[in-house]
């Protein structure tokens, strides 16, 4: 329960919000930039799809837009330079930046400015408006405003970082409604920050006892030097705690990783190839965006593995589609929502088949968070898929 | 992962494909420098996308010493004799990652 802002049965609609600034109303002015950033998200329909990617569809409602009604934003076509967003705060409304929160004596003519600011939007709601109010916001005086405005101006800033440190401020504010905020968006944003570690209550994945059967690492497209995939790499180390039976001699499989189908067919051959000459049939692989669609096309060649667990992998049914014949079921895949590498590969988000089980991250877009260890960590991945 | 860089790529990858612009071109081909592995290879996808008219992007980046690695293996994937041409001489860079991967494109 929040210490600083009361409950209140109603909260302040529309431009009441914003006609002067208390425990009382800010809350509501929170919720008016929230759900402006959701706009910029997209709205409901990331999570209407989600519904419908599982049939629940029916089973998600929104709320009544008329419960809270916020101006509906036109004009977001990407993002809009802070500096330009703090020349029209000077321009428009004489406000001039102080360091992070306002001074108390500078209070009345921040309210004036946020007031009139916040008017501009209601009047015309375009990204520009909406925009110059989260850059205003980062210098309430109110956290909870200050961590509301960070999160939902991501879509929006240029300076993503400047976001990021009010959020790692927040997350120790003394308020449970601030600090709880501030984690929800740090752990949207960067769920990998040490700031939300006292957060966290997942524990490191339990140790398999024993060796099983080889488990390998493939990476995926332009990542033939990452690190990560390596020996000794931050994901490598992190399997291989999990897994002792991890390939970790030099000679482990590497492929062209180019942008193209014949790339990925050479690189199933080459990795079938490996496999014989190690005398590895019936080993477990892992493979990261195309990586896991060259393991898929290698069981269409006729390698037999075990289990196929694909990371971030772009779905192209058509082309890398797994010979089931050849590997043992079901195919773990495991996912962050709308990857937008994939969005701009053109594939598929995820594969829809019995055999093949798909575990969605609670994470938005980054191609990448497949592979971090933390991400394993905290969200228990390795449990998930049976690892 | 660099969430406002995200939105640069896309958008300048939408300008890019509309207007041409170099500028929106130049935002594209510089985010494969960028330390952020979704970011970096969605504008490498995009720019592969954009076929023969991302190799004058991809020569400036080589001129100017930016991401080279990854620019000639976004050159390799468009193909081409002038993507070829381009990175042949990168075959004897004394950067050996450099080299290496100049001399894989050509193995393939």
């Amino acid at each position: 329960m929040s210490l600083l802002y009361p409950h209140r049965s109603k909260p302040f609609k529309g431009m009441a919000a914003f006609a002067a600034i208390s425990e009382d109303t800010t809350p509501s002015q929170a919720a008016v930039l929230l759900l402006l950033g959701k706009q910029l998200r997209g709205g409901d329909a990331p999570l209407q799809a989600r519904a419908a990617a599982v049939r629940r569809k029916g089973n998600v409602a929104a709320e009544p837009q008329s419960d809270f009604p916020v101006p509906r934003l036109r004009g977001v076509e990407g993002p809009i330079p802070f500096d330009e967003s703090r020349a029209r705060l000077t321009r428009l409304h004489g406000y001039v930046p102080r360091a992070r929160a306002v001074a108390a004596a500078d209070e009345a003519r921040y309210t004036d400015a946020y007031r009139d600011c916040a008017q501009r939007l209601f009047d015309k709601p375009v990204a520009a408006n909406a925009a110059d109010l989260f850059a205003l916001c980062l210098d309430h005086p109110k956290a909870l405003a200050r961590i509301a405005a960070a999160i939902a101006s991501m879509p929006l800033t240029t300076r993503p970082e400047e976001n990021l440190k009010v959020l790692v401020q927040g997350v120790k504010s003394a308020d449970e409604l601030e600090r709880e905020l501030a984690a929800t968006g740090l752990a949207r944003y960067a769920p990998a920050h040490p700031a939300l570690r006292p957060f966290a209550r997942a524990k490191r994945a339990p140790r398999v006892r024993g060796p099983r059967e080889t488990l390998m690492l493939v990476h995926g497209t332009w990542a033939t030097d990452q690190p990560w995939y390596q020996p000794g790499g931050d994901f490598h180390t992190l399997v291989k705690g999990l897994r002792n039976d991890l390939y970790d001699q030099p000679d482990f499989f590497r492929w062209s990783g180019g942008w193209n189908d014949g790339a990925r067919d050479a690189g199933a051959t080459s990795l079938k190839q490996w496999v014989e000459s190690h005398s590895e049939q019936g080993l477990d692989l892992m493979g990261h965006s195309h990586g896991a669609n060259v393991i898929l096309k290698a069981t269409t060649l006729g390698l037999r593995i075990g289990k196929a667990i694909l990371l971030s992998c772009p779905v192209h049914v058509d082309k890398y589609f797994p010979n089931f014949a050849n590997l043992s079921t079901p195919v773990r895949s495991v996912r962050v929502h709308a990857d937008l590498v994939i969005l701009a590969d053109g594939g598929g988000q995820r594969f829809r088949h019995p055999d093949i089980r798909e575990t969605v991250l609670p994470i938005w877009f980054d191609h990448s968070a497949t592979h971090d260890p933390q991400v394993w960590q905290k969200h228990k991945v390795a449990q998930t898929i049976a690892l | 992962m660099k969430w406002g860089e995200a939105a640069a790529v896309f958008s300048a990858f939408g300008a890019w494909r509309v207007t041409g612009s170099a500028r929106a071109g130049g935002v594209l081909a510089r985010a494969l420098a960028s330390p952020d592995e979704t970011n970096r290879t969605a504008a490498g996808i995009l720019l592969v996308r954009g076929g023969a008219r991302a190799v004058p992007l991809l020569r400036e980046n080589l001129q100017q010493g930016v991401a080279v690695a990854l620019s000639l293996r976004v050159l390799g994937d468009i193909g081409g004799p002038e993507a070829a041409a381009l990175i042949e001489p990168y075959q004897r860079d004394p950067d050996p990652q450099v080299a290496a991967a100049a001399r894989a494109l050509f193995q393939r």
